[in-house]
């Protein structure tokens, strides 16, 4: 009797399949074919049929039989989690009544320092002499007709000290004046400069930053305030650190704000107590206050503030995907991330930006039997053929996970999904114990997206992809400098469009990244990102099922999941993990697979357990 | 020009005969923006995109630039003659083009990303170059009143708030 038999594993971000044939019990199950297809819709749910049966017709070609050749498939019991996340900024910088213009505009004119009234440049020739201004540009002006003008005006006696361009004409106008003078240019709003107010403009030298506008001294110097009115423009100063280019306009009421958004409290509900934590706070006071309350039982954050959105965001979510009322969903794990993003800032002139605080969340909720067993009835309608649940996931991703060479109990896996971080620890003669975290590869990306001000929505995820591939910097036409600083030449010249980008280095060429920011300053991001929920949510997890919870108890760690095949993330862990003298290696499923098909394989050999056992 | 002037690295530059010489400016306006200097220089080759390999090659930049009535063509030695790096032809005003070819051969030599004609927004849009302004262009930036609040734009609240002034005189018996 000859049975070919087929595990299916759901997870948050793909669906795999592993086809075996068991034909007596004394061997062991011969493999036959794998696949691993995108998940479709949110795990747990009917919308995941398309992707469960694309996978398994995948599967069945590459085991060369056909769907009815199967006997039976498996699917795991009771998808323990599903997790979203959320994320939310916490400060907010407001500009009233225009009084500054801070940023980075490709090419700013000239360079220095420059104080005086904002006047159009139509009333130039109506200044009195010897009075100092600063000329406001507006782009119906050529740049040879303003600089003209300004050079006229300067012959004439008059104190012009710099100038507010609206074009991106700064470079220009400044070579054609007779002495060196600070423009800012490419400013939009240009028309909501104030006029006949005092102003200065700073310009950094090249490769340089504005030095005496970001000091709340240097502005009290050049405006000449009192003690009270320097401590005003601490926030300006603030905002306008690190800047190439700047204007700060004197105005009777104007000002810059930080503002903290009521970013609200938090409250966790554990089985030993409940902790309620501010979310200003940030990500390690919701971590400590998760730690005090033992077993998470459900989190609730107060109502009518941004905590409280999104805690009932995530809740409406999983409310909608499991057909439970509101009330039954109880969220069992949150992982929060401090995160620095960028964000325009409200009454800016010139679309400046901001780095502002933020606070990631995941959380996870779970799920129960049921919507497996429906998921399982509804499969095997649509393929014809019966469908079992068989066995719990973390058990049979250690199953699937022994199949790799030169592993044996006890044993630790870390499962590094999309949606959550898994650790489950086997002993001999023991019970398997398994935990799930909330936040993994999808927090990962969205911490990426947000930090590097990605776009987002489109159909290509670019923070997806920069977390998949490592970065090069295209320098020439002929050769790109990678991330470790090696060089790599090329026959053909390269796309002009590649030409001084950085771009991600795929299996299928270079893919240019739409951004403006440095190959360093994404690698950092990158990395970051990585550590701060791969590496927390590790240590977390691992502590959890530690005999003892000590890590040191632990000695030998495989990595499974879509997330342990990253490029970077194993040998992060691999650095970390060594401290406590554990031994991680990622795991290698029937020594082909590498780090995935775990459960997928863990299902049949678990069957065929199983059935020996009978 | 001595031979100084001629050593010096500049993008070079180089005019199919019949070519406006204002075009040669616009070239140099780009690079200028970018902060690489340029230089107009004679070669002899007859097709647009030799020549701009022409220019390459004499560059001490590595980088040329040919510029027909029509079509204006960058290039860089070290690419294969027939295969320019960049060529845009003229489908709105050709200043523009010109300008844009001028920063992107200066952004090869700083290393920056290209600028592509269709990214920008339509030159049209762009006020006449050279041209003064018309009145009503500065009309909105215009001193605004220094009233605490905004503006009040809306004729109806302006009639109100009148009229609610002349009552108050009135009832002081000022008017």
């Amino acid at each position: 009797m000859t049975k070919i038999i087929a595990g299916i594993d759901v997870g948050n971000s793909t669906t795999e399949v592993a086809i075996a044939e068991i034909s007596d019990f004394n061997r062991p199950p011969r493999f036959l074919g794998s696949s691993r297809v995108p998940t479709t819709g949110i795990k747990g749910t009917l919308s995941n049929i398309p992707g469960m049966a694309l996978a398994l017709r995948t599967a069945v070609e590459d085991a060369h039989i056909a769907i009815t050749d199967l006997d039976l498939a498996l699917l795991n019991e009771a998808t323990p989690v599903i997790g979203d996340i959320a994320m939310e900024t916490i400060t907010e910088t407001i500009i009233t009544e225009s009084t500054m213009i801070g940023h980075n505009p490709g090419s700013p004119g000239g360079m220095g320092i420059g104080v005086g009234q904002t006047i159009h440049i139509q009333n130039l020739v109506s200044v009195r002499r010897g009075e100092p201004v600063i000329v406001v540009i507006p782009k119906a002006y050529d740049f040879e007709v303003a600089a003209s003008l300004i050079k006229r005006a300067i012959e004439a006696g008059i104190d012009v000290q710099g100038g507010i361009v609206q074009a991106d004409d700064g470079v220009l106008i400044a070579n054609r004046l007779p002495k060196i003078l600070p423009f800012v240019d490419e400013v939009g709003l240009i028309d909501h400069v104030p006029l006949n107010m005092l102003a200065a403009v700073e310009v950094g030298d090249h490769g340089q930053v504005i030095r005496q506008l970001c000091n709340p001294y240097g502005i009290a110097t050049l405006f000449e305030l009192t003690p009270q009115e320097t401590q005003m423009v601490i926030p300006i100063a603030k905002a306008l650190i690190g800047l190439r280019s700047a204007v700060v306009i004197r105005t009777p009421a104007g000002d810059v704000q930080t503002r903290r958004i009521p970013a609200g409290t938090l409250k966790l509900i554990g089985d030993v107590r409940t902790a309620v934590v501010e979310m200003d706070g940030g990500a390690d006071a919701i971590m400590e206050g998760l730690a005090q309350v033992g077993q998470l039982q459900d989190v609730e954050g107060a109502a009518g503030t941004n905590v409280g959105g999104m805690v009932e965001r995530v809740r409406q979510t999983m409310s909608d995907v499991t057909e439970k009322p509101l009330k039954a969903i109880k969220i069992r794990d949150i992982l929060a991330v401090d995160c620095l993003v960028p964000q325009k800032v409200s009454g800016g002139l010139a679309q400046e930006f901001s780095m502002e605080n933020a606070v990631g969340l995941a959380a996870m909720v779970n799920t129960d039997q049921l919507l497996m067993e429906r998921l399982a009835q509804a499969l095997s309608q649509e393929i014809g053929v019966p469908v079992e649940l068989g066995g719990v996931e973390a058990n049979m991703a250690i199953l699937g996970t022994l199949t790799t060479p030169g592993i044996d109990v006890p044993l630790a896996i870390l499962d590094l999904g999309a949606g959550s971080t898994d650790a489950a620890l086997m002993v001999k003669g023991q019970p398997v114990q398994s935990i799930h975290l909330a936040g993994a590869g999808n927090m990962v990306s969205l911490l990426i997206q947000r930090e590097l001000d990605l776009p987002s929505g489109t159909n290509v995820d670019v923070a997806e992809e920069i977390k998949r591939y490592p970065l090069a910097k295209v320098e020439s036409l002929f050769h790109i400098r990678n991330e470790d600083n090696s060089v790599r030449f090329f026959q053909e010249p390269l796309d002009p469009k590649l030409f001084g980008r950085v771009a991600l280095v795929t299996k299928s060429g270079l893919v240019p990244i739409p951004t403006e920011h440095t190959i360093e300053r994404i690698r950092e991001v990158r990395r970051e990102a990585k550590r701060r929920v791969f590496l927390r949510n590790s240590l977390r997890a691992l502590k959890t099922v530690a005999p003892l919870g000590n890590i040191r108890n632990i000695e030998f760690v495989a990595i499974v999941g879509g997330s342990g095949q990253d490029f970077e993330l194993s040998q992060m862990l691999m650095n970390k993990l060594a401290e406590f003298g554990t031994v991680v290696g990622t795991a290698n499923i029937r020594g082909k697979l590498g780090p995935v098909n775990a459960v997928a394989t863990g299902l049949v050999l678990g069957y065929y357990e199983r059935q020996r056992a009978r | 020009m001595d031979a100084r002037e001629q050593d010096r690295p500049a993008i070079h530059v180089a005019l199919l005969p019949g070519t406006d010489l204002a075009l040669y400016r616009w070239v140099q306006i780009g690079a200028e923006e970018e902060g690489v200097p340029c230089r107009l220089v004679t070669e002899t080759a007859y097709d647009l995109v030799t020549m701009a390999y022409e220019a390459a090659r004499s560059s001490r930049f590595n980088i040329g630039v040919a510029v027909s009535p029509e079509v204006v063509v960058l290039h860089e030695r070290h690419m294969p003659v027939g295969k320019p790096v960049m060529s845009l032809k003229f489908s709105g005003p050709a200043d523009y083009f010109c300008r844009v070819m001028g920063a992107n051969a200066a952004r090869m030599v700083i290393r920056k990303p290209f600028r592509f004609a269709d990214e920008e927004p339509s030159p049209q849009s762009q006020p006449a170059r050279g041209t003064l302004p018309q009145p009503q262009a500065y009309a909105a930036a215009q001193p605004r009143p220094a009233v605490a609040g905004a503006p009040i734009d809306d004729p109806a609240q302006v009639a109100a708030l009148v009229a609610l002034i002349v009552q108050k005189l009135n009832e002081r018996g000022i008017r």
